[in-house]
């Protein structure tokens, strides 16, 4: 653990309100950032990272100190997210299966702009179609992508740290990878089929 | 080896076993299809990858401080066999509020005041009498430990 987290753990432990101040005011940006991530939206991932910041504050006595904490802090986070998608995801929508078949660029532009889906395409940006189209997965596979490649987990742990099972880590993140590949070929113009 | 897209995605993730790994490496050596899917994957992978600068919001530290003062983390308390000036008070006057605690009811204060009325002063200075007595016993174990 880095010494200075393992000395506001240790801080905080004692009742100090300046060091749980500290320990958060560090990690914020992170937390919030991986909310944001999962939710997409500002507001979810507001609600989100307060439900955190809870959780680490009366969490924290329960924390192994000779253990590192920014995966302790992950675990929280993947937690608080995984219970909100449950409580929050009607039973007509599913967490685990995309909205269709297919992902085309034009469809995932579509679903954020009013404008003519053909004439956004010609000045469209890889990132910002990314961004669009990784709005359109189904919850519980952009968790699984910003775990991968975000946080660097392997599918173990990505396993371990959402509680499905390895097999479906795997089918989540070959078919998010594959709808979001789908995009890229229609920005980059790829042929097809000639594999 | 068969093409498939599904390997050459856990081989850019790391996570194929050695043997596996260099068999891919190996197809993909006489594999042109698969080295260019390899090179669009990584193009993914790439932007997949970028630390994505998400704006923080200006009321994280007002949720950060509410969150903390919600949990109101409680101090430590003092340690178990050094009672406090407070907690020697507690047990000296608990025959008192025991006493208080069992009074029946308003209608009947008057009454019971009445009986009790005169066992009333010995009561209070009963107690008195062993807040001194701890609080001396207190005194001399704190002067004893000092000796040593």
């Amino acid at each position: 653990m880095d010494a200075d987290d393992r000395q506001l753990v240790l801080m905080c432990r004692e009742g100090r309100e300046e060091a749980y101040r500290q320990l958060l005011s560090r990690y914020e940006g992170y937390i919030y950032s991986l909310c944001y991530r999962l939710t997409g939206q500002r507001e979810d991932a507001l609600e989100l990272s307060q439900e955190a910041f809870l959780k680490v504050v009366t969490g924290l006595p329960g924390f192994q100190v000779n253990r590192p904490f920014k995966p302790w802090l992950r675990q929280v986070v993947v937690n608080v997210c995984l219970n909100y998608l449950r409580r929050r995801t009607p039973e007509t929508l599913s967490l685990d299966q995309p909205a269709g078949e297919n992902f085309f660029l034009a469809d995932t532009l579509a679903a954020g702009s009013g404008d003519d889906p053909q004439v956004r395409l010609e000045w469209v940006e890889t990132r910002e179609a990314l961004r669009a189209a990784l709005e359109r997965l189904p919850p519980l596979w952009r968790l699984v992508l910003a775990l991968r490649h975000q946080e660097e987990l392997s599918y173990q742990e990505i396993a371990a740290a959402t509680g499905l099972p390895l097999g479906t880590v795997k089918t989540y993140l070959f078919r998010a990878r594959n709808l979001l590949r789908q995009v890229f070929s229609e920005i980059y113009g790829w042929e097809e089929g000639q594999r | 080896m068969r093409c498939e897209n599904e390997l050459l995605q856990a081989y850019l993730d790391r996570e194929l076993a050695e043997q596996k790994a260099r068999e891919v490496k190996e197809h993909l050596a006489a594999c042109r299809a698969c080295r260019r899917e390899l090179s669009r994957l990584k193009l993914l992978w790439l932007e997949l990858g970028q630390p994505e600068a998400i704006p923080l919001p200006p009321e994280l530290p007002y949720l950060r401080q509410q969150a903390i003062a919600a949990a109101r983390p409680v101090p430590r308390r003092p340690e178990k066999g050094r009672p406090g000036f407070w907690d020697i008070q507690k047990l000296a006057w608990r025959p008192l509020s025991l006493t208080t605690a069992y009074l029946p009811g308003s209608g009947e204060v008057k009454e019971l005041v009445k009986a009790a009325g005169r066992e009333l002063p010995g009561l209070l200075l009963g107690s008195l009498a062993i807040t001194r007595r701890l609080w001396r016993m207190r005194r001399a174990r704190g002067k004893g430990r000092g000796r040593r």
